[in-house]
């Protein structure tokens, strides 16, 4: 890994949105009802170990990840299980949990971290239903237990329109957050924590228990797989794993109070600007508890507005969540809009005007396609965007040709879905999900 | 607009799947997101998208290609006067360019659009705004002289051959206007060379004094001991008369001025590629300077003609602002697009001046190395995964 300290940017992706939430914080109280929702971890196969109508207590595991079967997944309250939901090919969707309480939590035995071992430091957070909060690259799944990275990587902003901000709160989770990194650095040789280079906030403190990276670009670059990618230096170093800001306050809240900490970090943007703050919640807060306006035109989406989830006023915040966007998904149909100036026409090119304001003002988003998909033409705006230099238009082609191993050539898997090239098309070619059903496929092969 | 919206969406459900016009569904969607911006929302991936289209790309070309375009009329009535020892208003110019004009690029939209809305019906694909553009840009390349059944022919032979047996805008190699040009070109040659560049009026006799050859073409057949830059200027060209444009040639392709007027709405929009532009241009200027160099008095005369002269005469601007960087057909990565458009201007120079029989050697630049550039893109591909390092299981 470079030690470098800053991460520049040449990418050409500049333009901000609407709606960003500001750093008011309001706590929701535990609501009657949670769901616990795995939908942010693609790769499970939960296997539920509790039955509609058994108490449950704050802590006990409810279940666990057939591949990886030391990985369990634990109740963040007190309570009787109302329902357990399945999707199509008996996925998981939630473990439903009313009756809520905060209180009656299991106790785990304490731990001290400070003399303990890597294998210790692994067992202690399985047995807290902690190890889920760690992905591994380059699939994002949950890294195996048995294995030993060559590096984690602590992300602790993230600039995707619209996330929880650490800046936000970090007086409150700063001593956390350095405990959870002396602890990490027991994982493994290298902890490296990178912040959005625009995000005020004062990180000496974490500097020293870690590699601390500034990255200054888009929000695209000051991702982990981003920051990976510009680091590494050596194949080997390709399978690290990565978690945020969030997951550290959890296991060192966890490890400290013995008792599960199930508070989260939410961001409410998009249109509805008097909501957009931030909030505490408890996981699998009931989207109703939180965002108490309701239009039916609008589209709520469970994490960033490029690679967040479609989500309903009716769903629960799933696992690992930290923002609801809220953005209008009711598009009307313009005269001869392709004639237009086009002052008001979101676009990080300047084939509209809008985009020599792009640095004046934000732009107001929606989720109109804007145009009908054609083929590629090659225009190579994909290529000029991606944070990881990859050839996406290549890639696209020998996706599409059925020759994957060629397009992990030209950087498939270093590719991290942050959704840009979907965002820049003027075809309209949805990239990265192109991209990202292609890793999937690729893991499931690789797993099988 | 409220009410044509919702005529025409009253219609959708006879072009839909099972219904009575499901055939016709590509030319329903073609009316309809002409006149409307779509209303579709997202359905995966990001939730928000870039308001650029293909339409708007297009359009864009189309708008840059309009200054030449209205100046290629008047300057096509401008001649048709001039030949003839008259002068007349500006309108007169402008009506007279308009009936010359007018018939071919209506021949060249009209058959160039059957083709492609048959394609689009029987290959199940939807009408590409591209043809637009080729559909503009071919009779741009065009003497005003020219019969409109080659026109006709012409451009079924781009749209078809050029691009619909590929697949369509995106999946072709060539430029489809340029090949449309280049079959006319070969099959009917006697109306593309000689005086075929101004439109004479039928019962005026031409004026002794007006020659309808080009500074292209008198460059090529000046013999030695000529100059054929002294050639080009004793025939009453001025460089300045080649850059802004008012002399014999195709319709489109003589104001290198306006040219640029064009490059500035290509790349002030993003639309435009500048490294192939600048690139072509410097290809240009060092072969040519290159052949200055080695010219003697014994030597090909068309070598002594300095790079300025190769960049003013002939259509170079016009094939390197508007073919050139026609997205599909030239390479895709931006390193690439530097080889390709200096080999472009190479290409160009040495065609006009070593091959005395095609004086404008643009076109077939152009379409040589939209040929080559798979290959180029290919080892510029290959340089930059040896940089990376390997991620692969």
């Amino acid at each position: 890994m470079k030690t470098l300290n800053r991460i520049k940017s040449k990418k050409k992706f500049k333009i901000t949105f609407d709606g960003q939430p500001d750093n008011a914080l309001s706590v929701i109280p535990t609501p009657n009802e949670v769901g616990l929702s795995p939908v942010n971890y693609k790769f499970i196969k939960a296997k539920v170990i509790v039955k509609v109508g058994d108490a449950v207590q704050k802590g006990q595991a409810l279940f666990f990840d057939k591949k990886n079967p030391q990985v369990y997944f634990h109740s963040p309250v007190s309570g009787v299980v109302k329902d357990i939901v399945y999707g199509p090919q008996r996925r998981l969707e939630q473990v439903v949990i009313s009756e809520c309480s905060d209180e009656k939590a299991l106790q785990f035995q304490a731990f001290d971290s400070s003399n303990a071992t890597q294998l210790q430091v692994v067992s202690a957070l399985l047995e807290r239903g902690l190890f889920n909060e760690f992905r591994s690259r380059p699939f994002n799944n949950i890294p195996s237990p048995e294995e030993k990275p060559s590096s984690i990587i602590v992300q602790l902003s993230n600039p995707e329109p619209f996330h929880a901000r650490l800046s936000a709160v970090i007086d409150d989770v700063e001593a956390d957050i350095i405990e959870g990194l002396q602890l990490l650095n027991k994982l493994t040789e290298k902890v490296i924590a990178f912040a959005d280079a625009n995000e005020q906030m004062n990180l000496d403190a974490i500097a020293t228990h870690s590699q601390l990276v500034r990255v200054d670009g888009d929000f695209s670059i000051c991702d982990s797989a981003s920051v990976l990618y510009k680091l590494k230096e050596d194949a080997a170093e390709n399978n690290a794993w990565t978690c945020d800001w969030q997951s550290l306050v959890k296991i060192a809240r966890t490890l400290k109070s013995n008792e599960y900490y199930n508070q989260r970090y939410i961001a409410v943007g998009g249109n509805q600007k008097d909501d957009n703050q931030h909030y505490q919640i408890v996981e699998g807060t009931p989207v109703a508890n939180i965002i108490t306006k309701k239009e039916s035109s609008d589209r709520l989406i469970f994490g960033g507005l490029f690679s967040g989830v479609h989500t309903s006023h009716n769903d629960y915040v799933p696992l690992q969540s930290d923002s609801i966007n809220i953005i209008d998904s009711d598009p009307q149909a313009e005269f001869m809009s392709f004639l237009q100036p086009g002052f008001d026409k979101p676009s990080f090119t300047t084939a509209y005007f809008s985009g020599f304001l792009n640095q004046f003002r934000p732009t107001p988003v929606s989720t109109s396609v804007n145009g009908s998909e054609r083929d590629c033409v090659s225009c190579g705006h994909c290529e000029a965007v991606c944070p990881v230099d990859t050839l996406p238009q290549t890639m696209l082609r020998n996706i599409k040709g059925n020759d994957v191993e060629e397009a992990m050539r030209f950087g498939l898997l270093d590719c991290s879905n942050c959704g840009v090239c979907t965002y820049v098309c003027p075809s309209k070619i949805d990239l990265s999900s192109i991209f990202a059903d292609a890793k999937a496929k690729l893991f499931e092969e690789v797993n099988a | 607009m409220k009410w044509l919206y919702q005529r025409l969406k009253s219609y959708e459900h006879l072009f839909e799947k099972g219904a009575k016009f499901e055939k016709l569904y590509p030319l329903y969607e073609a009316v309809l997101t002409i006149h409307f911006s779509t209303t579709e929302t997202t359905k995966r991936g990001a939730h928000v998208r870039d308001g650029l289209d293909t339409k708007r790309f297009m359009i864009l070309v189309v708008i840059a290609l309009l200054p030449v375009t209205l100046f290629g009329i008047y300057n096509a009535g401008y001649q048709s006067y001039l030949a003839a020892g008259m002068t007349g208003s500006i309108i007169d110019y402008i009506i007279k360019g308009v009936i010359i004009f007018m018939p071919i690029l209506l021949t060249s939209y009209a058959v160039g659009g059957l083709w492609e809305v048959l394609f689009a019906i029987i290959r199940k694909h939807e009408i590409n705004e591209g043809f637009l553009v080729s559909g503009l840009l071919f009779p741009l390349t065009l003497p005003p002289t020219i019969p409109l059944w080659q026109v006709a022919l012409g451009i079924s032979f781009g749209i078809v051959v050029g691009k619909e047996v590929f697949g369509g805008t995106g999946k072709n190699f060539l430029n489809p206007a340029l090949t449309a040009r280049a079959f006319v070109y070969f099959s009917y040659p006697a109306y593309l060379s000689g005086n075929v560049w101004t439109s004479f009026m039928s019962g005026q006799s031409v004026v002794s004094s007006y020659s309808s050859a080009t500074p292209l073409g008198i460059a090529a057949n000046t013999a030695q001991p000529n100059n054929a830059m002294t050639a080009i200027s004793d025939a009453g060209f001025s460089l300045m008369d080649c850059f802004l444009g008012l002399i014999p040639g195709s319709v489109g392709e003589t104001s290198v001025l306006l040219c640029l007027v064009g490059a500035a709405i290509l790349i002030g929009t993003g639309v435009g590629s500048w490294r192939t532009m600048v690139s072509c241009v410097l290809g240009v200027v060092a072969m040519a300077g290159l052949f200055n160099l080695v010219a003697t008095e014994t030597t090909i005369p068309f070598l002594e003609v300095t790079p300025i002269w190769h960049l003013f005469i002939g259509s170079f601007a016009f094939g390197a602002v508007f073919m050139a960087t026609d997205p599909v057909s030239s390479p895709d990565l931006n390193a690439s697009k530097w080889i390709y458009g200096f080999l472009i201007g190479v290409l160009t120079v040495i065609i006009r001046a070593v091959n005395p029989a095609y004086p404008e050697g643009v076109m077939l630049a152009i379409l040589l190395m939209n040929i080559f550039a798979p290959l180029i893109d290919f080892y510029v591909a290959e340089n930059k995964v040896k940089k990376r390092i390997p991620n692969a299981i």
